[in-house]
């Protein structure tokens, strides 16, 4: 039975990243009139191609810099490596610059809440009145 | 704007660098990695033709004026890595989907030439020089605007350039070589952008005056030279590249784990009938840390009424693997088997040796972003 163990060990490497990105979610303050975000919309707005909300209101992305690598695996199945690189194109070339970073929890969350602009991403359980989640990994549209 | 958070980086210093080592197996010919480059990488192993440092200063003025200078150090027509100024732009972002840059821009010819020197941002060793090798501007000295707009499940963009060039110094052969001052470039391009798609359309239109150098004039017969001022052919006719018209067509499919890469050039030399064709095709498969890929490119020049018979031919067809030791590090290993035929101009010592040959060039090298 070890070629079934290997499979269900196979099988269970294979659902992690969906599992893992099950915890995530996309947030914006409280306060921001933005109720909710397509798939496409995120995309758009964390690998630099758009600067406003549909609505047409500027947003500024955050790297919530602990789970930067789980929410670009989930968001766009990527390695940080290729995330980095696809910056360094945009960088390099002065056409772009990537999402600001922030460390601590405390600090994103005060970030988001503050400022109706902003666009980050946090575990679910982490998430409380101060922020409104606007796109929910699992839930693709 | 959101407080608190802009003002932690009005300014930002970043860099990129390279580090990387050529072998020519059999010593036959030197490789430039552009027709800017006067001597080739030397064996056994050369870290001439590739190795670089670059430094970026952008400068956060208000929330819609930015300004850039990035300066590189590499081997180039002054034979030496004399810095120079790459980037000198202000960008003014009146609306959030359009934008201007102003001053000393790159030249976007085509997909990944902007960032050509900038390693780490792609999977090859170096961009293929059937592809870029050939690329006579590092940047043009005039303005470009882009606007982007939202359209299906991606986005669209526009970009429109113009300006003129240095004075830039090129190299075609070990006998020949041309300057170029203030030559015109105007264009643009058309881009559309999906999670998994890309798609580009370009149009460059370069004018120049090259002054010809030729080191060698015994390599034309009298009879020749004679027929040539007859005919008041100069040299910039002879190798009938002072007015040229670019259009490049880029296909770039990403899905998950995958990275495909596509690109076809079609680049007229305007009044002479020829045209020189060139293209990639690229295929890289994310492991982990590792990026296995193939990529194999090609240029054919025929110029139709070229009296120099400068016709050339090469393809170059590579194997390789990027390796992120670090977020911001890649170490790359890749070895080409390129076969040249007729006098391409990516390579230095071979005399006056035409016909076809087959080489085999290694290449190791790390690439960093900081």
């Amino acid at each position: 039975m070890r070629w079934l163990r290997t499979l269900l060990i196979a099988l269970l490497l294979t659902l992690t990243p969906a599992l893992a990105s099950a915890n995530l979610v996309v947030v914006v303050s409280a306060d921001s009139q933005v109720q909710s975000l397509s798939y496409d919309d995120v995309v758009n707005i964390f690998m630099g191609r758009l600067s406003t909300l549909p609505g047409g209101e500027p947003v500024v992305p955050v790297d919530y810099m602990p789970l930067r690598a789980s929410f670009y695996k989930a968001l766009v199945n990527r390695e940080l490596a290729d995330i980095n690189a696809w910056w360094a194109r945009l960088v390099f070339s002065g056409r772009g610059s990537p999402p600001r970073k922030s460390e601590g929890f405390d600090e994103t969350i005060e970030l988001i809440s503050h400022n109706p602009g902003v666009l980050g991403y946090l575990d679910k359980s982490s998430v409380d009145p101060r922020v409104r989640v606007v796109y929910e990994f699992g839930g693709r549209s | 704007m959101a407080h608190g958070l802009i003002a932690e980086d009005h300014v930002r210093v970043r860099g990129f660098a390279t580090v990387a080592a050529l072998h020519s197996v059999g010593g036959k010919g030197d490789l430039v990695r552009n027709v800017d480059q006067p001597k080739g990488g030397d064996n056994p192993v050369s870290v001439r033709a590739d190795s670089l440092l670059g430094l970026q200063l952008d400068y956060e003025l208000t929330d819609d004026f930015n300004a850039t200078v990035q300066g590189l150090s590499r081997y180039h027509s002054s034979g030496d890595f004399s810095p120079e100024v790459m980037l000198a732009f202000l960008k003014y972002t009146p609306r959030h989907e359009l934008n201007i840059r102003l001053g000393r821009i790159g030249w976007d010819a085509y997909a990944f030439s902007e960032t050509r020197f900038v390693g780490y941002s792609y999977p090859w060793i170096r961009p293929p020089v059937e592809v870029f090798g050939l690329l006579q501007l590092p940047f043009i000295e005039g303005a470009d605007v882009t606007y982007r707009h939202p359209v299906g499940r991606g986005v669209l963009s526009a970009t429109a350039f113009a300006g003129r060039s240095g004075s830039e110094k090129l190299y075609f052969t070990d006998d020949t070589s041309a300057r170029i001052e203030r030559g015109r470039a105007g264009g643009g391009h058309l881009d559309y952008r999906t999670q998994d798609w890309f798609m580009r359309l370009g149009y460059t239109r370069l004018r120049m005056d090259p002054d010809y150098h030729y080191s060698n004039p015994n390599k034309f017969s009298l009879q020749e030279l004679r027929a040539f001022s007859q005919q008041g052919v100069d040299f910039s006719d002879l190798y009938g590249i002072s007015d040229i018209e670019f259009v490049s067509l880029a296909l770039d499919w990403t899905p998950a784990r995958w990275q495909i890469n596509a690109m076809v050039n079609r680049t007229s030399l305007a009044g002479k009938g020829g045209h020189i064709d060139s293209g990639l095709v690229s295929a890289g498969y994310r492991i982990e840390r590792f990026m296995p890929y193939v990529v194999v490119s090609y240029i054919d020049a025929n110029p139709e009424q070229d009296l120099s018979g400068n016709n050339f031919w090469q393809r170059t067809i590579g194997v390789g693997t990027r390796f992120d030791v670090a977020t911001n590090a890649a170490l790359k290993l890749q070895v080409d088997h390129v076969t040249v035929d007729g006098a391409a101009p990516f390579w230095r010592g071979r005399g006056d040796d035409y016909s076809r040959q087959e080489r085999v060039m290694l290449g190791l090298g790390l690439d960093i972003v900081f």
